[in-house]
């Protein structure tokens, strides 16, 4: 490693403005080549790997959602057969789910978190490189069981008895479960560094009312993956017991419950809607100020609503068990409580809206996104009342009008907000910007595509067709609408090419961005587009919610770190006071070493039980490895 | 941190905590309690959502109150601990509805019904 400029222990007040940036580059730096890109821990180099590999999953995931439509476009087709169908629905429910949509929010997340609270890097840096190395492993398992045609075939909630010993032949539903280790061992990994991050890694003087929305989001979101994964973890696992091992935790023969499973992954699998929803709601939050040209409507109540949907969201989950034949007075708390969570999420569309309606709007391409989510999520919102009501969720239940009202919810609610936000932070991440008449170009394909696309659906579901069917008879009154949803998909598909079209091109030739390209008020917008390895030469001060409009003669900094060492400044909960200096731990291949151990040891756990045992031994030398000194300055901390 | 000082933070956070927490012990209530209505056609499903949602909305004005700068302990500015009680207060007031509504729900059926 070549040596800092200066001494050790230099302070950067000791420093000139280029020769700190200097030292800084070289003490934070990624150095060039293969095994150092492997050993990285800079949170944007690790959240652009996650943003690019999750996009890539939702384009494949998109190809799978294609196939459904050609299929479904004529009664009795035999383009694929219902075995691969089968897999094909699973495999697009479980890879937009596990491997697009929350990794994309809590990829965002890594890159911005850090840089919107002015710190250098986020908290357990190595842990967020094991969850990047864990996450692509899990997504390579799935999609290489797609390729050799064993993949998972029991829908993405992979419901028992279906999945049991009894049913689920083969290795599908193993790949399925062990697929949700990874995936969640992975998020949970992340939630616990943005926990940590946003508590005590803030910069001095961003007190609780000043923190930016989209932190608040995914601070409650990370909160909601703590909470609600472990839930599903343990149904993976002990689906894998009754499989592996001979358990009967669903076999009710043997005193077991396939209820139990249903309330393991609703209990998780509804918090999981919020946990896609909230970061795209704060993403909105904090979009639309810089687009509204003023500050967002009800700080407070933009706050309150998130804590409170994230709370809310676990005591919904009883409403995908309707027809599980639970009492009645129990299931109506659950309804209560799902149309009580309308307020929240009303709250802050009126927010929203309220923005714009006194702020001096600028329709950019992210606003537009902001505003067709907005539209497309009031409609999903209100279908999502519907049913939470026993009696229409009866009728509905498990048929078409369900796949329109969550595609509403989670491509109007999540993917929208997304798009705009790839829109938005492209400048900041890439250095360059992305093309406005292609990005208005994808917009109106994707709004109107989307629409023509799943609105139809509720019609579909009222007429009775069920999901998940890989064909229907030509006298289903179906194959009209069915051929219409499937056209309509090919403007959905147009706008999307348009989208990653815009995105490669603008990444190699787009316009150079400036550092703060659209006059936003928030921190990561005070530091060059890219940023620096670093981050921030001197760390910033805060004097208020909205710092770059706060202080437009130039934000105060800290001084006082040292600059031969990676370090970054530990402040209090609430005040966000200075408390410590705290060292950040370089770059380590052990994080990859550890995932590989980790791969290998959840894959062999399919096939053996006793994998659990031997694999655990090179996990733990790969674990002691990571942790071991290496006598560098950071270990002095 | 003094035991005033405590009851002072939790009593700012009231909200945020005791109101969810209400919530979340009349939920597990609302899956055991209809058994006991069904049985003995009480109502004691909807005794328990009202008495919840009235400790809830308690809860949040107790929150609402300790957002007054007078009563922040020195440790955060008097613009933090006035956002942390407005936001505790308005939080408890989502949870009051919810509660309120479960109890309705309570009132209109036996606990008998499948």
């Amino acid at each position: 490693m070549k040596a800092n400029i200066t001494g050790p222990a230099t302070r950067d007040t000791d420093l000139e403005r280029s020769q700190l940036e200097a030292e800084l580059a070289e003490t934070w730096k990624t150095p060039s080549g293969l095994w150092a890109a492997l050993a990285t821990v800079d949170h944007k180099i690790i959240g652009r790997r996650y943003i690019l590999t999750a996009f890539v999953f939702l384009a494949l995931g998109g190809i799978l959602a294609a196939l459904m439509r050609i299929q479904l476009a004529q009664p009795e087709a035999r383009l694929i057969g219902p075995d691969r169908y089968n897999q094909i629905f699973t495999m697009h429910g479980a890879n937009m789910m596990f491997l697009f949509a929350v990794p994309v929010m809590e990829a965002m997340a890594v890159y911005l978190v850090p840089l919107m609270l002015g710190t250098r890097n986020i908290a357990f840096p190595r842990l967020n490189a094991f969850s990047y190395w864990i996450y692509l492993a899990g997504g390579t398992l799935l999609w290489l069981s797609f390729a050799l045609d064993m993949a998972p075939d029991v829908g993405w909630f992979a419901y028992v008895p279906l999945s049991g010993p009894q049913y689920g032949a083969g290795k599908r539903a193993d790949i399925w479960a062990q697929m949700i280790t990874f995936t969640e061992l992975s998020a949970l990994a992340v939630a616990v560094e943005l926990v940590v991050t946003i508590f005590k890694q803030r910069a001095p003087g961003m007190t609780l009312d000043r923190i930016p929305v989209f932190v608040w989001a995914m601070l409650v979101t990370a909160f909601l993956v703590i909470m609600a994964m472990p839930a599903i973890m343990v149904a993976s696992t002990s689906l894998i017991l009754d499989r592996l091992v001979g358990t009967h935790f669903y076999n009710p023969a043997e005193g077991g419950d396939v209820l139990l499973w249903q309330h393991l992954f609703w209990f998780f699998g509804h918090p999981e809607v919020y946990i896609i929803f909230l970061p795209a709601a704060g993403m909105v939050s904090t979009m639309i100020e810089p687009f509204a040209r003023r500050p967002a409507f009800g700080y407070l109540a933009l706050v309150m609503a998130l804590i409170a949907t994230g709370i809310l969201s676990f005591g919904l989950w009883v409403h995908h068990m309707f027809v599980a034949g639970l009492p009645r007075l129990g299931n109506s708390f659950f309804t209560a409580s799902s149309m009580a969570i309308a307020i929240p999420a009303g709250v802050q569309v009126f927010c929203w809206i309220a923005t714009l309606w006194d702020g001096k709007p600028v329709f950019a391409t992210p606003l537009l996104f902001i505003i067709g989510f907005i539209v497309t999520f009031v409609i999903g919102g209100l279908t999502g009342v519907m049913v939470a009501s026993v009696p229409f969720d009866t009728q509905v239940h498990d048929t078409y009008f369900v796949v329109a009202h969550f595609h509403y919810v989670l491509i109007g609610g999540a993917v929208f907000p997304l798009l705009g936000a790839v829109h938005y932070w492209f400048p900041k991440i890439t250095g360059r910007m992305m093309s406005e008449t292609l990005g208005k170009w994808s917009f109106w394909l994707i709004f109107v595509g989307f629409n023509l696309t799943f609105f139809p659906m509720h019609i579909l579901g009222l007429q009775g067709m069920p999901r998940r069917i890989y064909t229907y008879q030509p006298d289903m009154p179906w194959h009209g609408i069915n051929l219409f949803v499937s056209l309509s998909a090919i403007i959905l598909v147009a706008g999307f090419l348009i989208f990653f079209l815009n995105a490669i091109r603008s990444a190699r030739s787009g316009s150079v961005a400036d550092d703060n390209p659209w006059a936003a008020p928030t921190l990561e917008w005070a530091t060059p587009s890219p940023p620096p390895s670093y981050n921030f030469a001197r760390v910033p001060v805060v004097s208020g919610s909205h710092p770059l409009w706060d202080c437009s003669d130039g934000l105060a900094v800290a001084n006082g770190l040292r600059t031969d060492r990676r370090e970054l400044v530990v402040t209090s909960l609430v005040a966000a006071e200075p408390q410590a200096r705290e060292a950040s731990p370089r770059n380590s291949i052990w994080p990859l070493w550890a995932a590989i151990a980790t791969t290998v040891m959840l894959i062999w756990s399919i096939f053996s039980p006793w994998a659990v045992v031997w694999g655990s031994i090179p996990i733990s030398i790969t674990l002691i490895g990571w942790f071991w000194p290496k006598s560098i300055p950071e270990d002095e901390s | 941190m003094t035991t005033s000082t405590m009851m002072s933070h939790l009593l700012l956070w009231a909200g945020l905590w005791l109101a969810p927490l209400v919530w979340a012990v009349n939920m597990q209530l609302g899956q055991i309690l209809p058994y006991a209505d069904c049985r003995s056609q009480l109502h004691a499903t909807a005794a328990a959502s009202l008495i919840g949602a009235t400790i809830a909305a308690l809860s949040g004005l107790a929150s609402w109150r300790s957002a007054r700068p007078s009563s922040a302990d020195a440790g955060a500015p008097d613009e933090t601990i006035s956002f942390a009680g407005n936001l505790s207060g308005l939080a408890a007031l989502v949870f009051t509805f919810a509660l309120i509504m479960q109890g309705i729900a309570s009132m209109m059926l036996t606990g008998c019904e499948k």
